[in-house]
């Protein structure tokens, strides 16, 4: 399983996957990367036999596959089972001509390929149609739809109305599958800092994003600078649509290892006791 | 063993020249051409990767730093890449650092021989650690010998080395950057026809930067015709973003990188990019959101800031010992959780602050210390055996050998 003090946490029902029809949204940091959350839920996917639509914007299939290999799947494997996904967003995402999973290099050139409405359904047909090809065949796929790092859509000046119809669209479908949503986005850009439209689109963004979401994993470096025995605090809260009872949200301060990630309550670290 | 050593000859074919594969997790590296910037980065600049350097107000180290990347990409073979709107790319080619001669003794080599081994009478349980290290030293490096006295003018070097050593007084020959087929300087400067249209400068510099991968096969995916080696490919961008650079929107830039990122993922090569930050800034210690978009949206940040931009430090005592701080902020994180600088670096590794100082000959990064107070001058009275708790932190001081917290180095004639 992913990281076993990050499951316990959780305490999702049922061997620890992403409860149906949820969605999970990761906030991080410059300063504490969430990138490792995105593995704990690729790996508990995998591993219970359920399936994986990636869709990585800030790295390409070899970053996730051989952290994938360190924590105990193979993701060309499950690829060829037809459990795993990836939607190539770093390379192609301004030329998605091509709908392969695999990360094949193709000569885009921006200035053909407008950021619009249109690309982003452009986009979203691609992803609908791996969906429906790869993954809607069996009943109980309890399929996991996961966005490495959405803030490049942002960033790409796309517009927000049309991202945040996009991530509702992606949401419906996967309802349907009975299956989750799992989202990253950088959350630290000092709103007083910035320029009026950006700051106004980034507040939009992340409290939307916030609205949908039933689950929130907020990570950030501590405050009082590096340590080596703590990499970071992660904040498990509910979102404004959890209902859920038995959730306890907590804070948490946890270290990365080499293949692993230990979370622990605050001042329980190996380093200090 | 013999399969140890198999494999060791097999993957060495396979790697270009001038690079080297990360003892952590295998992944291929260029060198900065500073030994203390590659330590902070895990062993140096993974192949694929983008680095970002926030420039210093008022200074130009951050610029140093780019030469040096450039400098060492010509003394490894490697093609070279520069893109600037500040200045002539020739005039910054030229005054490129070059190697240093074998036969001129290093300076830092002749301290670590005189620094005596003194006994510890007070913290004597720390004798049996080992020095702390506040530098990074760079090996005795045999095939930047090799480098030399092969000659490097005739370019037929047996082996590029993955790092030299240069001497910031010399600069690099002529007949290297003129004759040099692996240079390409990329002219961004408007044409007079152009300045009407929708000029979108990020996307000039894409274009021809995917040209360049295409035609001399970096593509890591495409093996090389038979008869072309495998060659990494350098890109250095000088203060991107400045005033200079006029595009429309704020968008064109973070296009840019991650196209750029995207283009790197699949090639041989790595970019080191400059940026004015603080022109984005209104105070120093902010980062305004524009700055931050850009730093998620490359692999490696790292920050110079100089005391003699800031008002408020210039007559701190640290001031004579360092020319500014270094910061990290994020480091490189390709296929793995955690950086491999965690692993391997000895300057960044405990979460050091790091300061930098600029020599007559090098630029060195080293973690950052107040001095002793009183000092590091020669001790004037002759040392007194009489337990003055006084004269013993003094002799620490001086010596440094022993409990660590010192950079242990005797007053430089040299230094300022």
């Amino acid at each position: 399983m992913g990281y076993a003090s990050l499951d316990s946490s959780l305490s999702f029902s049922d061997n620890n996957l992403p409860p149906n029809k949820k969605s999970i949204l990761i906030t991080d940091t410059l300063s504490a990367s969430g990138n490792f959350l995105i593995h704990h839920f690729i790996v508990n996917q995998i591993k219970s036999d359920k399936h994986v639509v990636l869709v990585g914007f800030s790295q390409i299939f070899n970053h996730y596959l051989i952290i994938g290999r360190k924590l105990g799947v193979n993701l060309t494997l499950a690829s060829q089972k037809g459990l795993f996904s990836f939607i190539d967003g770093l390379t192609s995402l301004y030329s998605q001509t091509d709908s392969k999973q695999t990360s094949v290099l193709t000569p885009n050139s921006l200035s053909d390929s407008p950021i619009s409405k249109e690309s982003l359904q452009n986009f979203y047909k691609i992803i609908k149609q791996i969906i429906e090809t790869r993954h809607s065949s069996i009943n109980d796929s309890r399929i996991c739809l996961i966005f490495d790092d959405l803030s490049v859509l942002i960033y790409s000046g796309f517009n927000i109305k049309d991202i945040l119809e996009f991530v509702k669209a992606c949401r419906m479908m996967i309802e349907k599958y009975n299956g989750s949503l799992v989202m990253l986005i950088h959350a630290d850009e000092d709103v007083s800092q910035s320029s009026p439209d950006d700051e106004l689109d980034q507040e939009i963004f992340l409290k939307s994003l916030i609205y949908q979401s039933e689950y929130l994993l907020s990570v950030r470096g501590l405050g009082s600078g590096f340590s080596k025995d703590v990499s970071g605090e992660i904040t498990i809260a509910r979102g404004p649509r959890n209902h859920d009872k038995l959730f306890r949200p907590s804070t948490l301060h946890y270290k990365i290892l080499d293949n692993n990630v230990q979370f622990f309550v605050k001042g329980f670290s190996q380093g200090v006791l | 063993m013999s399969s140890f050593k198999k494999k060791v000859q097999t993957s060495q074919a396979k790697l270009p020249q001038g690079t080297r594969l990360s003892p952590y997790n295998g992944q291929l590296l260029i060198s900065t051409g500073l030994p203390s910037l590659d330590d902070i980065l895990g062993g140096g600049i993974p192949i694929g990767s983008v680095l970002l350097i926030k420039e210093d107000r008022h200074t130009e180290y951050a610029r140093l730093l780019l030469k040096y990347f450039l400098a060492q990409g010509i003394a490894s073979g490697h093609h070279v890449l520069l893109s600037t709107l500040e200045e002539d790319s020739k005039n910054f080619m030229m005054g490129l650092p070059w190697l240093v001669n074998e036969i001129e003794e290093d300076d830092d080599n002749e301290e670590s021989i005189t620094q005596s081994e003194e006994k510890m009478i007070i913290a004597w349980r720390y004798k049996g650690l080992k020095k702390f290290e506040s530098s990074v030293k760079n090996k005795p490096n045999i095939q930047n010998k090799f480098l030399n006295d092969s000659g490097i003018k005739s370019q037929q070097s047996i082996e590029k080395p993955f790092r030299s050593t240069f001497d910031l007084t010399k600069l690099i020959p002529q007949n290297i950057i003129m004759d040099n087929t692996l240079v390409t300087m990329i002219n961004l400067n408007k044409k007079s026809d152009e300045i009407i249209g929708n000029y979108n400068p990020y996307n000039a510099l894409l274009d021809k930067i995917r040209k360049i991968i295409e035609e001399n096969h970096f593509n890591s995916l495409l093996n090389p015709p038979s008869n072309v080696e495998r060659n990494a490919l350098r890109i250095g961008i000088h203060s991107i973003s400045s005033p200079s650079w006029q595009s429309n929107s704020s968008h064109d830039l973070f296009v840019f990188l991650h196209a750029l990122r995207g283009l790197l993922r699949f090639s041989f090569g790595a970019a080191v990019i400059t940026i004015p930050a603080h022109l984005y800034t209104s105070s120093s210690s902010e980062t305004s959101s524009f700055i931050r978009r850009i730093e998620h949206m490359c692999d490696a940040v790292v920050e110079v800031e100089s005391f003699a931009g800031s008002p408020a430090t210039t007559n701190a005592i640290y001031s004579a010992t360092y020319h500014g701080l270094f910061h990290v902020h994020k480091l490189p994180t390709l296929n793995s959780l955690v950086p491999p600088s965690t692993k391997l670096s000895v300057l960044s590794g405990g979460g050091n602050n790091l300061g930098f100082k600029l020599r007559r000959k090098k630029f060195t990064i080293e973690t950052f210390h107040l001095p002793p107070e009183g000092g590091v001058n020669e001790r004037r009275v002759t040392p007194n055996q009489s337990k003055k708790k006084v004269d013993k932190n003094k002799d620490i001081g001086i010596s440094g050998s022993g409990c660590g917290t010192i950079p242990g180095r005797k007053v430089d004639p040299y230094d300022f």
